[in-house]
Order: structure tokens, then C-alpha cells, then sequence
């Protein structure tokens, strides 16, 4: 079984993932989500490594990211609710108030 | 009980890590039950708390100087005990306790009342203590998601901010894609090495002839999240922003210790596991980075009217720097990071301390160069000794600041980096000129308002006097900086 095709699938996600951050210029939880997907293809990648090489250190390393990713979307979502009671939207574009 | 015994040594070693764990607890629970009571306590909350936070940072910088163990790794080779771990702790340390000793009455003049803040002062003690004395990929990985969650909430602390709000919003969306970076990165090193410990990827990459682009893409995604974490210079975007939009207690705190702990993880990853790797990656990776940011460290602040924009400016230049010293790759350039990180974290500490002060008195959200104007006049002393510091951050002789940039020009010159080395003297010219023209406002510019400055408080007027004296007079006795930067240079490579 060739492992570089499964290699393709996650880094296709990676892909996707970070480019819904840098693309999308008008939601924040879009971003959000892109930001879960792109933490979860990182996590797919190193079960598929782990299961490539025999060794136990990918799939450690896998649940610890989805420890990390839970805590980050709490956090992220809270951040978004203070950034929603003081503006009123989230739209990421109008969040240039610091340019000027 | 054979447990216990198992990981006797490891235990022994990691105490001030336990300890602050343990009080991290301790400190909730007091401050939960003290502010549960009453909206009255929380003016006798606060003092509460700045002092059971300082004797924990104090007793836990104890605990690490007595560590008993040289050099050791502990826990199955997750974590690091050695000399390099053990100073770049106390210098957190020290640097945390400036914070605290600050903090109270900036929170008492800007109406914070939220205890939690010491607790999240002391997890971001303990989150840089790991790490620093991280010896592999998932620790590093762990610990720094630990201090950044911790940073986003803190650069969202003023909830009835705009400005707050969007830094945190900003800080969080940006800094989570670097923290994905990190791990697409050590998922394709663990894939072409198989480990992800830095001792063994050290020996497996020792007598590397043929390395795939694997390990070379992984190592560059790896890297540039650490250097984003830092705010060097393809990945600044978000520095001056977030230094802004945060309250400036919350600044204070991301501009004086997180630098020291990523700057470590840098040089154990570049010099410890990857060092064969230096002449291809590293010299013109660090070299590419470290002109970059001084070119926009002195560009951008050029235009800047915002004093915590242009420190923020500043402190790219200033992380320019110590990745020119990372890039000439010899013992010299490292020495010459590590007495950089110390001057540059007392120098940046006497600056933003100031900076909190005008906070405290201005009345504007966001602190321009017109606020600064008065206090030469109020307060002529404390005057003269932040233009004695920006001088010393311009690189004027006698101060401690011309010496780091010396030590990393040394650096340079010695392994052959001479027109990387004339750049970097000539974006320096640069910046000296806003770094000048803002004293030039603080001392010759009118203004038509008479300007009230508060007095210092017993904490700052310390900070300001230890870490002012420190750099003035750095240069009555210089080999004491100099030796132990080299002897924890030296610790890194045997």
C-alpha cells in the first residue's frame, strides 16, 4: 500500500484549511472552522504516518492535538462573543480599526 | 511506590514546575473565595493577590536556582534540566516579577478588577518554564499552545474595548494558523525521521548526506512559526496590532518574557537537533529573516506617531538582530543572543514601564508622542532616564545596548558575514534617527497644556531603577554578563 496518496488526502485538507483563513474576508466563524479543519488534517497526517512507520509517537500526538483544537475553539468563540458585544457583527473585514 | 522511585531524579529536577502548578491552584482558590464574598473585597483582593503572586514567582526562581541537577533529561526525554534552561528560567522569572510588581496600580487606576489575572501570570510562568526545558516536539508543541491560549485571552482582556477585542480576535486567528504550521511541520519531520525527540533527531541527522525535501519544508514550517511567535520580520503583521490593541499592562507582559523562552526553543532546534543542517538551511534562512526585519523594523517606524506601535517596531529590529546572531552560527553568535535577549529585556522592561505610567495619566485611548511631551518638565529625572535608554536601544556607547549589538556584529565579522554585518550597521543608522527624534520631542517640542504626571509607585520606581542602573553602569563590570553568557552557550553544545 503506497502511504503517499493517503500523505495527499490530509495535505489537500492542510490546504483547504489554511487557505479558508487567508481567503475568506467576511466570516469570522468560517474561520473558524477552516482553523478546526486545517488542526484536524495535521492530526490525520500523523495517524497515517504513525501507521506508515509502526510507531506509537504519531497517534500520542494526534489525540493531544484534539485536546488542544477543543480548547482552542472554546477559547476562539469566546473571543468572538467579547468582539460581538463590543461591534455589534463579525465580519472580519471591518476589524481594521488599529490601521489607522 | 517503585513509581515513585522510577522518577525520583525527574521529580527532584522539575520542583519549580510542580511548585508553581501547585500554587497556580492555591492562587484560584484564594482569589475565588476572597472575591466571592463581596464587590467590596476586590479593593483589598487586588494587593492580596500582587503578593501571594510575587512570593510564588519568588520562591519557584529559589527553587531554580537550587536546582540540584546539572544536566539531565527527564520524564522519557520529554523535558531538558541544563545550564541553558536554568538561566533562561530565571530570566523569566525576573521578568514576570517586574510585571507583577507594576500591575497593581495599573489595575487599580484602570478599574481591573479580575483576580484572574495573577493566575494567568503565573501559568505563564509555568508554560515558559516548560517551555524552555522542552526536548521534543510534543512538549514544545504543548507548551507554547499553553502560553499562546493564555495570550489570546489576555489581549482580549478589556472587554469594553474595541481596540482589545480586535487584538485578541487578531492575535488568536493569526496565531493559531502558526501553531497549525508548527504541527504540519513536525508531522513531516516525524514522518522522514521517525522520532519526534530532539536528541535522537540530533543523532539520526549527525551524518546526513541526502536529506529529503521533507525535513527541509517541516524544519522551515517549524521555524517560522517559532519566528512568528517572535514577531520576526515576514511574519510581524500582526505584532504592532496586538502591542496596540492590548491593554498596556498586557503588552508589557508580551513584550518582556515570551522572547527569552521562544529564543531557546530556536537555538535547541537549530543548534542542538538540526546542527548538521546549518550551512544549507539555517545561515540563509536566519540571515533572510533577520534583514528583513530590521529593513521593516526601521522602515515602518519611521511614519509611526503611536508610542506603542514604534516599540513594537522597535522590538522587530531588535528580534532582527538576535536572528543575525543565530545565523553566523558559532559560539560567539550565541553568546551574543543570550546577552542580547537579558539587555534587551531590561531595556524593553524601563521603557514600557514608562509607557504604563503615561497610560495611567493620559486620557486618549491610544498613547501618541503628544502625551509624552510634558514630562521632561514634571518629572526631569525619570526623563533623563528614558532618554538614556533610548539610547542605549539606538545603540550609543557607553550603555549596555551598544555592547549586544557589538557582540552580534563580532558574531558576524567572525564567520565572514561582512555585507550582512554592513546592512545591519546601516538599517541600525536608521533606526537611531526616529529613536532620536523621539527624544528630540520629549525635550525641545512646546505644548500649550501643562501636563500632570501621577507619582511612581514603589514597585515601578524599583523596576525602573534596577533595570535603569543595570544598563547605565553595565559598564563598570562587564565580565559577569559576558562569562555566564558563555558558559550557557557552552552548555548548549556539550
Amino acid at each position: 500500500m503506497d502511504f503517499i496518496h493517503f500523505f495527499f488526502v490530509s495535505t489537500l485538507l492542510f490546504v483547504i484549511g489554511v487557505g479558508g483563513v487567508i481567503l475568506n474576508r467576511t466570516n469570522i466563524v468560517v474561520v473558524l472552522m477552516s482553523l478546526e479543519l486545517a488542526l484536524l488534517s495535521v492530526s490525520l497526517n500523523f495517524i497515517i504516518f504513525s501507521a506508515c512507520l509502526g510507531d506509537l509517537t504519531g497517534q500520542i500526538f494526534a489525540i493531544f492535538i484534539l485536546v488542544i483544537a477543543a480548547c482552542e475553539s472554546s477559547i476562539g468563540l469566546a473571543i468572538i462573543l467579547v468582539y460581538f458585544r463590543v461591534r455589534g457583527s463579525i465580519r472580519i473585514d471591518q476589524a481594521s480599526l488599529l490601521k489607522s | 511506590m517503585k513509581f515513585a522511585l522510577i522518577f525520583q531524579n525527574d521529580t527532584v529536577a522539575f520542583l519549580p514546575e510542580l511548585f508553581l502548578a501547585i500554587s497556580i491552584l492555591v492562587v484560584l482558590l484564594h482569589g475565588s473565595f476572597l472575591g466571592v464574598t463581596a464587590a467590596s473585597l476586590h479593593s483589598y483582593l487586588t494587593p492580596s493577590m500582587v503578593r501571594l503572586t510575587s512570593g510564588t514567582l519568588f520562591l519557584s526562581l529559589l527553587l531554580v536556582i537550587n536546582n540540584p541537577v546539572e544536566s539531565q533529561t527527564l520524564w522519557n526525554a520529554i523535558f531538558i534540566a541544563d545550564y541553558l534552561s536554568t538561566w533562561a528560567k530565571f530570566i523569566i522569572f525576573i521578568g514576570l516579577l517586574f510585571c507583577v510588581s507594576v500591575s497593581e496600580s495599573y489595575m487599580f487606576s484602570a478599574r481591573f478588577r479580575a483576580y484572574e489575572f495573577f493566575v494567568f501570570i503565573l501559568g505563564i510562568a509555568l508554560s515558559l518554564c516548560l517551555l524552555i526545558s522542552s526536548y521534543d516536539l510534543l512538549s514544545i508543541y504543548l507548551s507554547m499552545e499553553f502560553l499562546s491560549l493564555i495570550f489570546y485571552v489576555l489581549a482580549a482582556w478589556k472587554k469594553n474595548s474595541y481596540f482589545s477585542a480586535e487584538a485578541g480576535l487578531k492575535y488568536f486567528i493569526l496565531g493559531s494558523v502558526a501553531s497549525i504550521f508548527f504541527l504540519f511541520g513536525s508531522s513531516l519531520i516525524y514522518f522522514s525521521l521517525g522520532t519526534t525527540n530532539l536528541a535522537s533527531l540530533a543523532l539520526l541527522t549527525e551524518n546526513l548526506s541526502v536529506s529529503s525535501a521533507f525535513i527541509y519544508f517541516g524544519l522551515v514550517c517549524i521555524v517560522s512559526a517559532l519566528l512568528f511567535k517572535l514577531g520576526a520580520a515576514p511574519y510581524h503583521m500582526w505584532i504592532a496590532d496586538v502591542y496596540e490593541g492590548a491593554p498596556t499592562l498586557v503588552s508589557l507582559i508580551f513584550a518582556l518574557v515570551p522572547k527569552v523562552a521562544f529564543f531557546v526553543v530556536v537555538l535547541r532546534i537549530a543548534f542542538t537537533s538540526f546542527w548538521s543542517l546549518f550551512p544549507t538551511l539555517w545561515e540563509d534562512f536566519f540571515c533572510i529573516c533577520g534583514l528583513l526585519s530590521l529593513f521593516i523594523g526601521c522602515l515602518c517606524g519611521l511614519g509611526e506617531t503611536k508610542i506603542k506601535r514604534i516599540l513594537a517596531f522597535s522590538s522587530v529590529g531588535h528580534v532582527g538582530f538576535l536572528c543575525l546572531g543565530l545565523a553566523s552560527g558559532s559560539i560567539e553568535g550565541i553568546q551574543a543572543v543570550l546577552f542580547y535577549l537579558v539587555f534587551y529585556m531590561l531595556t524593553a522592561a524601563f521603557l514600557w514601564v514608562y509607557v504604563l505610567h503615561l497610560d495611567l495619566t493620559s486620557n486618549s485611548s491610544l498613547l501618541t508622542f503628544a502625551d509624552a511631551i510634558g514630562l521632561v518638565r514634571s518629572n526631569p529625572f525619570l526623563g533623563f532616564g528614558v532618554v538614556l535608554m533610548i539610547f542605549s536601544l539606538a545603540g550609543i556607547p557607553p550603555f549596555g545596548g551598544f555592547f549586544a549589538k557589538l557582540n552580534i556584529f563580532i558574531g558576524l565579522v567572525d564567520s565572514s558575514f561582512f555585507i550582512v554585518a554592513i546592512f545591519a550597521v546601516l538599517t541600525s543608522v536608521i533606526s537611531a534617527f526616529y529613536y532620536i527624534r523621539l527624544i528630540k520631542i520629549f525635550y525641545f517640542e512646546k505644548n500649550n497644556n501643562w501636563f500632570f504626571f501621577a507619582p511612581l509607585t514603589k514597585g515601578a520606581s524599583i523596576v525602573l531603577v534596577l533595570s535603569g542602573l543595570i544598563i547605565i553602569f553595565f559598564m563598570l563590570s562587564p565580565n559577569l554578563f559576558y562569562l555566564l553568557s558563555y558558559k550557557v552557550g557552552l552548555g548548549l553544545f556539550f
